[in-house]
């Protein structure tokens, strides 16, 4: 990797990071969130700064595997488990939402012969 | 013996009229409550129901057909009914049809009664919906050990004792994968021939989008109801 590649890769880091900060701040991701983002783009300027530790976690595997096979398996296995988690926690809070609307409904009951109520 | 129908509606508007007469017509208020339940319509259904002076709750956004039945099985549980029975808002059933299911439930020798349009000499399934109908109903048969032959018939009655499991399971209409649940925890079942009628005015909530993806969603549903481990009780701890 030329420096030239090195200082892209690691300012394009470093811009996201920065975004991300920003949204905490905004209270647009929260902080578990971001954290998961921030760990992973760390991890991503490290393996930038110093290309060769990629090769030393490539020699760990039997097969010698190459860095760019190990990070892109690594990067996609991360992806889907965070995806995953994010289905879960998307559908914990449908079922809040669910049981709010539903508890609402219930409340405001409508019998016939009762007066109409305001329906905002 | 007291049992609640509920009706839930989605931008059913133009057939609400139609279908609160039939109805009233029909059935009495010494055997069944009535509960509309209102889906988040955006056209004048609300109007409608209060025009009519029936008696309904009103979900403040759309939850789908699913939520608007659950929500009347948690009104049913709450006011301590026999038994919850579902029943289409878009004019495709009929009321009269109705009353041979209540007499099946009152007989007490069945927990759960589903209507059935094959049994009938005459319905207006055609075509692929015919076709899928029959394979639900064959893996629901299969799986359950007891012949169904319309799984995917949206009138069918459940007694008190069974509404926890209808509320636990993983579902997605409430037909067969509800079949097999319910069996599995212990429900005597039967279906009772029905006729239905064609829908009078209004959309489907089904699509062709949907088409591709209710099958799929249905085994999945059928699958996890199939292995799971379902108990029956008085439910009065599921009651909102």
């Amino acid at each position: 990797m030329t420096p030239q590649s090195m200082l892209v890769i690691s300012l394009f880091i470093v811009g996201t990071m920065v975004w991300i900060l920003h949204n905490l701040r905004q209270r647009r991701l929260t902080a578990g969130q971001a954290g998961f983002w921030l760990i992973l783009l760390a991890g991503a300027e490290v393996l930038t700064l110093f290309p060769s530790l990629a090769d030393v976690v490539g020699r760990l595997f039997r097969d010698d595997l190459l860095p760019v096979s190990w990070i892109s398996f690594a990067g996609l296995l991360s992806l889907i488990v965070y995806l995953l988690y994010l289905s879960m926690k998307v559908n914990r809070q449908r079922e809040e939402f669910v049981r709010l609307v539903r508890e609402l409904a219930l409340k405001e009951e409508h019998k016939p012969g009762e007066a109409p109520d305001d329906d905002a | 013996m007291k049992g609640l129908i509920v009706i839930p509606a989605h931008n059913e508007a133009e057939n609400l009229a139609h279908v609160i007469a039939d109805l009233r017509a029909h059935v009495s208020a010494s055997q069944v409550d009535l509960l509309f339940v209102d889906d988040g319509s955006k056209d004048d259904s609300v109007s409608v129901l209060k025009a009519q002076h029936v008696h309904f709750v009103r979900h403040r956004t759309n939850l789908g057909y699913e939520e608007a039945l659950k929500t009347g099985i948690h009104y049913g549980l709450n006011h301590a009914y026999d038994f919850v029975g579902f029943f289409d808002s878009d004019g495709q059933h009929r009321a009269c049809d109705l009353l041979l299911l209540i007499e099946a439930m009152e007989s007490g020798e069945v927990d759960v009664v589903q209507g059935s349009r094959m049994l009938s000499q005459e319905h207006t399934m055609r075509g692929a919906r015919f076709l899928g109908g029959k394979l639900f109903a064959l893996v629901t048969s299969l799986i359950t050990r007891q012949r169904f032959t319309d799984t995917t018939c949206g009138l069918k009655l459940i007694r008190r004792h069974f509404l926890g499991v209808t509320l636990s399971i993983p579902s997605q209409d409430m037909h067969g994968e509800l079949l097999v649940a319910l069996v599995g925890s212990g429900a005597r079942c039967c279906e009772v021939p029905i006729y239905v009628d064609l829908r009078m005015a209004g959309k489907s909530m089904h699509s062709v989008r949907t088409a591709v993806l209710y099958p799929i969603r249905t085994f999945l549903c059928i699958i996890t109801a199939a292995i799971g481990n379902w108990q029956a009780n008085d439910c009065d701890g599921e009651a909102l």
